[in-house]
């Protein structure tokens, strides 16, 4: 008999759940997963003062001699910065600290504070990083922030991990981002449910998992969350600044969450107008929530509930 | 996860087996000593479920990795099995059940049955370098005729100056290897403070039941939670996949490090009222919550992040 089995843990600032439905036992699998995430969590916050992040910050202009894992991450963050034409930049965070997010769980004490803050920074371009094999260098005065794709870049292994382990039916929720495959108990579809823009504990509309039972992603990225007095945490690379946007949330429908994750906050950058463009061009199915006079208006694109 | 193979297979014990691998490519496992690997391995056209072993050894330079199970159930007899070559899939490694090997305060490890296996790793390591601390190991067994790695343990033991080793069984028959009858109670309790004194770090691996035992008994000895480090596992049930069939595969007790369960470990902590540094994945400032098939049950849901 199958057996549904969920778990849950506070990860990387959000709330996350671990869901498996599988015939074994799978008290190792989640152990393993979770392993992973705490592992990624040491490695790559900008919160943690002893975060190989934090080391290559803090040693900007020096050529670091990086694990394989960061080597990875930053390749593919190169990669979606190129195919977005700069709008996914991973050097935003002193503008992000600039701006007034600085802070996250737990709060650090004084004196690390001052390490992790990286406002007197300058925001930098991607071609200005150096690699050469495991040596990578950025450049001097600049700060790289992983926070515009990390989620679903792990969400990603995760569930590479649960695949090659022959788990098919699963899901995983980290903040906004989700990965889904094969089906729920009596081999129903997963129903993911999408969180009203102001109103988290309420569902604005849902959506089901893919019939063939293959890897849907999907993520959603916002500017209700993370945010304080004339600023949120959606930085618009282009001017420096939280981006001006119409749009409250963007949901995006992809192959992969690191996708799905860095177009999010590419629509939501964009805003309602390009967003569109840009879904048409990278064959994404969107659905958004505008702010309408105080009001949310609903708009999609390639979008259906049974998707 | 990296592709390792088998490269031999011998009985430790009449009931323990160890399983010998090296990286099939040049990618290998960097790890710890002390730290423990999820293990499957090809099996047919397909891959068996994933289990966690300590690392038995200490990083070495031709990148082998040794594990050691105790046969008591199929998939441990599953791994009596393997050939020579057989591929082997490695992720990892995980845990944080490592010394600071730069300070000088004593060491105090206190082993259950196979749960000496990341003792075995972390005293290979401390072999290996200029200076050690006083070291003592407490290596407790049901039965005096089945003690992994007795040998590696007392030629260590003769070599080392900084090593101080007591075996201890339960049971006690025809006694020629000098170990000691009893079990972990007030009396070892005493002696491992005497040997670790108050800055001393205790690590303790081995059955739930047995951990919380010496951690208590130490604690009653005044010696800090802080100080002391725990490496738990548990014998389980696991049934392998076939073609969606169940076949049940009754799990070795001991030496599958660290499958501690999130419910009991949570037990075992609520009912530990200190703050044990307990190495294992569930740890954090929130607790993981498990729900099987409950209505408890939550829907994936995304919100803005």
């Amino acid at each position: 008999m199958k057996i549904r089995s969920q778990q849950s843990k506070h990860v990387l600032g959000s709330e996350a759940f671990i869901t498996i439905v599988d015939e074994i036992s799978t008290d190792e699998m989640f152990k393993i997963l979770w392993n992973k995430i705490d592992s990624f969590e040491k490695r790559f916050s900008r919160f943690d003062i002893n975060s190989e992040l934090s080391f290559v910050n803090i040693n900007a202009g020096k050529p670091i001699k990086i694990s394989s894992e960061f080597l990875k991450l930053i390749k593919t963050s190169i990669k979606y910065s190129l195919l977005t034409n700069g709008l996914f930049n991973p050097f935003i965070l002193p503008t992000l600290q600039k701006v007034g997010y600085k802070t996250s769980w737990p709060s650090p004490d004084d004196k690390t504070f001052n390490l992790l803050d990286m406002s007197n920074k300058k925001q930098c371009e991607i071609k200005d990083i150096k690699i050469d094999g495991l040596n990578l260098t950025i450049p001097k005065d600049s700060a790289l922030d992983f926070g515009g794709i990390g989620k679903g870049y792990l969400i990603d292994q995760l569930s590479s991990i649960l695949i090659k382990h022959s788990y098919r039916d699963f899901w995983i929720s980290l903040g906004g981002d989700i990965v889904c495959s094969g089906f729920d108990l009596d081999n129903k579809r997963w129903k993911i449910n999408i969180a009203n823009a102001n109103h988290n504990d309420e569902n604005a509309t849902s959506i089901f998992s893919k019939e063939d039972g293959s890897i849907l992603a999907i993520a959603t990225s916002g500017i209700t969350k993370r945010k304080g007095e004339g600023w949120h945490h959606i930085i618009d690379p282009r001017i420096n600044q939280s981006a001006n946007t119409d749009l409250l949330t963007a949901t995006i429908l992809a192959d992969s969450a690191t996708k799905a994750d860095v177009y999010a906050k590419n629509i939501i950058i964009v805003g309602s107008q390009e967003s569109l463009a840009l879904a048409k061009k990278n064959n994404l199915k969107i659905w958004l929530q505008k702010n309408n006079n105080k009001c949310i208006e609903y708009l999609q694109y390639n979008w259906s509930p049974n998707d | 996860m990296i592709k390792y193979l088998v490269t031999n297979i011998t009985m430790t014990t009449n009931s323990c087996i160890s399983i010998l691998m090296r990286p099939k490519q040049n990618n290998r496992l960097s790890f710890n000593a002390g730290q423990y690997i999820a293990l499957s391995f090809k099996n047919g056209n397909k891959i068996t479920p994933v289990r966690c072993f300590s690392v038995v050894n200490s990083e070495n330079a031709d990148g082998t990795i040794t594990i050691c199970a105790r046969m008591a159930g199929e998939y441990t007899h599953f791994l009596s099995t393997l050939r020579t070559d057989d591929i082997a899939y490695i992720d990892g490694p995980f845990g944080s059940f490592t010394p600071n090997f730069q300070l000088n305060s004593p060491l105090i490890l206190i082993a259950g049955g196979i749960g000496v296996t990341p003792m075995v790793s972390i005293l290979s390591k401390l072999a290996s370098l200029d200076n050690q601390p006083q070291t003592t190991l407490l290596y407790f067994n049901s039965h005096n005729n089945d003690v992994p790695f007795i040998d590696e343990i007392n030629k260590m033991k003769l070599s080392c100056p900084w090593l101080k080793v007591n075996i201890i069984a339960g049971t006690s028959e025809n006694n020629e290897m000098q170990i000691s009858q009893g079990r972990f109670d007030k009396s070892w309790a005493q002696y491992s403070k005497k040997n670790g004194g108050n800055n001393g770090r205790y690590y303790i691996c081995g059955p739930a039941g047995f951990m919380s035992s010496v951690e208590k008994l130490l604690i009653d000895q005044s010696i800090s939670p802080d100080n002391i480090f725990t490496e738990s596992f548990t014998s389980g049930v696991k049934l392998f996949k076939n073609n969606h069939k169940m076949l049940k595969v009754s799990l070795t007790i001991a030496c599958i490090a660290v499958t501690i369960s999130v419910i009991s470990f949570a037990v075992i902590n609520k009912q530990n009222t200190n703050n044990t540094k307990t190495n294992s994945s569930t740890q954090n400032t929130t607790t993981t919550t498990t729900i099987n098939n409950s209505s408890n049950y939550v829907a994936p849901t995304t919100s803005v992040s």
